[in-house]
């Protein structure tokens, strides 16, 4: 039997989606001190991978780009470990609840799963940060403006991120809108 | 299934997930450092494409800048032979000494909930957690994490950096504990046991510096100004905001402080 190494090309491109996403925000961190009235802002859009992988891959196949992604994610960040990945897991939890309702292959109910999975991860990532800090409610307005220009990124970037996913399964020849239609 | 799976990952032993935690970062750390060399690469031939007349200009202000450096540095010289001096007189016990490691910024991470940098330098140059991070505007931070090529610097406008620090001109301790980075204006921290006597406004802030208490820090690195102090509420002391330097958020290269094993110097 042919090995399906699909989840691992749908936790590849979300890697080196959040590579760029890390990459923007280093050069985001000096663009209010260039520009001068610019906000400082925090990129955050690992909605995106984990909302293609509820969306159109099978469950076995989601939760391991999901663990891939989840693990990966955290490494770096001083959260406790396994936070992204409980956050994550939960998230495609609720896609997977839903998914039999939307149209599998197209982008505008997608994007706007993704946007919801974003929003939804940012919070829970704020909640696990915000424990135990004292004055928390102080930096709240910092993240409203973290979130909203991560769900406007996220809307931006999730037609193309699609596609991208799409794309480079096909690479290895794997036709998700072939898939879908036999499957009908 | 899913519920399944969220309930061994938190059943798991520790040193599991300690060791997944290193595997996933050095396995991502190729990519941060490939993407700062990418961005030193795009520098330097923007640096390139600039007029002749520039550079020499630019060669001109370095030559005026090596000058003046040379001087201080015979100076550093003998003002450390004579607190050597001293020291042997008086018979104190000498400062810890530390080497300095030049290391670049692969990459900065600042939100509302921690600020850090990862640097290009990690334990094989020596690093350890907890060495005291400095740039030329004064405190940088602390390390937190040090792996094999690379180390994470906990910024000092994070929430998790307290230490003790003096009021430049006093020597009565000061609390300051890190204050996170808002949307606008420059990163902040906070400062609690000012004494009651200590009087700040704009046009003649208080210059917060590094106490050497603790031994993390030497003494004397500037931290951040005050602006304003107000009293606390058990009115004892004052309480007041530090504003950090601005350049904490474009910073490019740092020093970090490793200290000399004992004995050694």
């Amino acid at each position: 039997m042919r090995r399906d190494f699909r989840w691992l090309i749908v936790a590849v491109t979300g890697w080196v989606l959040l590579f760029f996403v890390d990459q923007a925000n280093h050069l985001l961190t000096e663009a209010p001190q260039a520009l001068g009235w610019v906000p400082r802002v925090y990129l955050y859009a690992a909605g995106l991978p984990i909302a293609f992988a509820g969306l159109r891959l099978t469950l076995r196949q989601a939760i391991l780009a999901v663990i891939a992604l989840g693990l990966a994610a955290d490494a770096g960040s001083p959260v406790p470990y396994g936070s992204s990945l409980l956050l994550y897991l939960g998230a495609l939890a609720a896609i997977f609840a839903f998914r039999s309702r939307l149209p599998p292959d197209e982008i505008g109910p997608a994007t706007l799963v993704a946007v919801l999975t974003t929003a939804a991860l940012f919070i829970g990532l704020t909640a696990i940060s915000a424990a135990g800090q004292p004055n928390s409610f102080i930096y709240f307005g910092r993240a409203v403006v973290d979130l909203l220009a991560s769900l406007a990124l996220v809307t931006i970037a999730g037609p193309w991120f699609f596609s991208l996913q799409v794309a480079a399964l096909e690479l290895f020849d794997i036709r998700l809108d072939e898939e879908i239609r036999q499957a009908r | 299934v899913l519920g399944i799976i969220a309930a061994v990952w938190l059943l798991l032993p520790t040193v599991v997930k300690s060791l997944l935690r290193i595997s996933f970062y050095e396995f991502q750390a190729p990519a941060e450092l490939a993407g700062s060399t990418a961005r030193d690469l795009q520098s330097f031939w923007s640096t390139r494409v600039r007029s002749r007349d520039a550079l020499f200009e630019a060669g001109r202000d370095q030559a005026r800048l090596f000058a003046s450096y040379e001087l201080r540095i015979q100076e550093n010289e003998h003002l450390r032979n004579e607190v050597a001096r001293m020291e042997r007189l008086l018979r104190l016990p000498s400062h810890p000494g530390f080497r300095y490691e030049i290391a670049r910024v692969a990459s900065r991470d600042f939100n509302a909930w921690w600020q850090q940098i990862t640097i290009r330098k990690g334990s094989n140059h020596g690093i350890e957690v907890g060495c005291p991070v400095i740039f030329a505007g004064g405190v940088v931070g602390r390390v937190r994490e040090v792996h094999a090529y690379t180390s994470v610097v906990d910024l000092i406008s994070s929430k998790n950096v307290r230490l003790a620090a003096f009021v430049a001109g006093d020597t009565r301790p000061v609390s300051y504990q890190g204050g996170g980075d808002l949307s606008f204006g420059p990163a902040r921290g906070h400062a609690e046991f000012i004494p009651n006597d200590a009087r700040a406004s704009s046009n003649a802030p208080l210059q917060l510096v590094t106490s050497g208490l603790g031994g993390v820090f030497p003494p004397g690195l500037p931290i951040g100004r005050l602006y304003q102090v107000t009293p606390g509420p058990d009115g004892l002391f004052q309480t007041g905001l530090v504003h950090l330097d601005p350049r904490l958020h474009s910073l490019t290269e740092v020093v970090v402080m490793v200290a000399f094993p004992e004995g050694e110097q």
